[in-house]
Formats: structure tokens, C-alpha cells, sequence
């Protein structure tokens, strides 16, 4: 058993990974902002539509961000999911040259679910409670 | 990201015909990095969609950072400390298993070039294989559960009769012990 995995380490080494773990989301939140530069090529991979403006015009977001993306917008609906090539212009708006629809995603997030209870499900038959934390059946 | 039934999968198929106590692990490992990185942010944005405000500042933090290599390392060391002394390293070793097996199979993934971030923090380089569709596992985790239920039932199966043929030799009792064939090979 390596020392840093003893349980006289326990409390410093929790509080060593778990600050690591803050820091380094702390890291990607303080990161440079993308401030979308134009001309330049951008890919916005699976985003979420969030508005529909029209024939010609839709808004994306990540979750932290929105953004307009010029393009047809044909057969789009707000909650689809899409991938965006494209060209930002001078508007702060996604030229798209390409829109890519994700038409399995809400059954891979279906997936997903069923997968975690499955697991979830499972988890009683691999671990038990045991004085000092979980342990390790049979 | 590969779906978590498929991702479960590759751990519990090989998992029905390898003996380990610490499968358990492995398949934890297997979806930890969705489940941080993907489903904790989306039940924060349904918390906030719901109106629960106290949420809004979590929603912003960037979950994706915890489907790296370091983040998944630093989050499978935390997780070990709530197994016993005596299980912790399989169950880490275990757990980082089925964090490799998971980015493995969603670096297959084709994302259009965009690609995961392998060595964040300490670079913001990107990389996948590119082969197959990022829905393409959608099709094909049906198949594999069924192949999976499949193979743990003959498993289960198997150590059954294993178990009642040892019961039924312990009940005849009066049979040769394993002692008196040597003898009587001895002899001959």
C-alpha cells in the first residue's frame, strides 16, 4: 500500500486532489475568453438550437455562450442539436457553410440514462458498506 | 463521447469471462467521465431551467475539463478514499482502467476536427481518430447489451451447475476421496 494512499494520508491527500480538481476548473474558467475572430474558420460541435429567426438565421448555445449562426434554417427546431462549420464575420455572427444535424442524440442521452441505472443497478452487487467505507464483495 | 450503455459494455463483456473482484471498479471508471463531465452539468442546467438560481454559477464552470486524463487521475485518487485501506489500490487501478477504456473509445470519435483536450491544463492541444460518427455507438449498444446480458447468463449458468454438482457430491458422501484415487493409482 503506497503511503499516500494510507488512511493516515486520507484527509491531506483528499484535501490535495480535490483543491487540484477546484484549481484546475478554476483554470478553465479564468481561461483566455474566444472571442470568435473573423475570417477565421470555427467549428461549434454539438450545440444546442436555442431560437430560430426566421428562413435564414438561428441562435446556438454551449451552455456558456450563444451565438448567431447565419445559415438556412430549414427543418431546424429549438432543441435540436447540431454541428456548426462555418466563418465568424465582422457581426459576431457564424457564417455556416456546413450545418450538421445530430438526429440520434436525445436517444444517445436515452442511452445514457438506462446505462447509469444499469450501473447504478449494479453497484450494491460489487461494493458494501464495511466500517471505514466501501468494500469490495466476495 | 460513446453512449454509457456501450461504454459499460466493454468492461462487463470481457468482465463475464474474466474472474475479478474488482470489475465493479472498472465499470465505474467506464462512465465517470460522462457522468462529471456531461450528465452533472446537464442536471444543473435542468436545476436552473427549473428556476433554481443557486445553480447558475455552477452551470458556467467548465465540466468538459473533467473528461481529461488528470482531471479523471485526480478524481479517481479522491473516489478511492471512500473504499477500505485494503481495496484502495485495486480499486483505483480499476477505475483508471475504465477511464482509459472510455477515452479510448471516444477518441474514435469524429467531432469535425475538434477533438478532446488530452493534456489540459499543461497544453490546450486537441486530438481524435476520427473514425467513426460521434452518434455511430447509438446503432450498435442495443446489440452489445443483449451479447453482454447473454454472456453473464451462460456465466451465471455455468458457476450454477458448478455449485449444485459440488453439492451433490458433498450429499453422496460415501463416494472415494480424492486421497483413495491417488492410492489406488499409486498401486497400479
Amino acid at each position: 500500500m503506497p503511503f499516500v494512499l494510507s488512511d493516515r494520508c486520507r484527509p491531506v491527500a483528499l484535501l490535495v486532489l480535490l483543491g487540484l480538481l477546484g484549481a484546475l476548473l478554476a483554470w478553465g474558467a479564468a481561461g483566455p475568453p474566444r472571442a470568435p475572430r473573423p475570417d477565421r474558420p470555427a467549428v461549434m460541435s454539438l450545440v444546442t438550437v436555442v431560437a430560430v429567426d426566421g428562413p435564414g438565421r438561428f441562435e446556438v448555445s454551449s451552455g456558456r455562450r450563444s451565438t448567431w449562426v447565419i445559415s438556412p434554417a430549414d427543418g431546424l427546431a429549438v432543441g435540436d442539436e447540431v454541428t456548426v462549420i462555418g466563418r465568424f464575420g465582422r457581426d459576431a455572427a457564424l457564417h455556416a457553410s456546413q450545418v450538421v444535424p445530430a438526429h440520434d442524440r436525445p436517444d444517445k442521452k436515452r442511452l445514457g440514462l438506462v446505462g447509469l441505472l444499469l450501473v447504478g443497478l449494479l453497484l450494491p452487487s460489487w461494493f458494501r458498506w464495511s466500517a471505514g467505507g466501501l468494500a469490495i464483495r466476495g | 463521447m460513446a453512449d454509457l450503455v456501450t461504454h459499460a459494455c466493454v468492461a462487463l463483456l470481457p468482465g463475464a469471462a474474466v474472474r475479478s473482484r474488482y470489475l465493479g471498479a472498472v465499470v465505474v471508471g467506464t462512465v465517470l467521465p460522462d457522468v462529471v463531465a456531461r450528465l452533472l452539468p446537464l442536471a444543473l442546467m435542468e436545476l436552473q431551467d427549473r428556476g433554481v438560481d443557486a445553480v447558475s454559477g455552477l452551470v458556467r464552470l467548465p465540466w468538459s475539463l473533467l473528461h481529461t486524463p488528470f482531471a479523471l487521475l485526480l478524481l479517481c485518487g479522491a473516489l478511492s478514499f471512500a473504499v477500505i485501506e485494503r481495496h484502495r489500490v485495486g480499486v483505483l487501478v480499476g477505475m483508471l482502467i475504465g477511464c482509459a477504456s472510455h477515452l479510448g473509445l471516444d477518441l474514435l470519435q469524429d467531432h469535425h476536427g475538434q477533438g478532446y483536450l488530452l493534456l489540459a491544463p499543461f497544453s490546450r492541444w486537441r486530438f481524435e481518430l476520427g473514425l467513426i460518427g460521434s452518434e455511430a455507438t447509438v446503432s450498435v449498444a442495443p446489440w452489445l447489451a443483449a451479447l453482454t446480458a447473454g454472456a453473464w447468463a451462460i456465466r451465471w449458468a455455468r458457476s450454477g451447475r458448478r455449485e449444485a454438482a459440488g453439492a451433490a457430491t458433498e450429499a453422496a458422501g460415501d463416494g472415494p476421496s480424492p486421497d483413495d484415487i491417488v492410492v489406488a493409482d499409486r498401486g497400479g
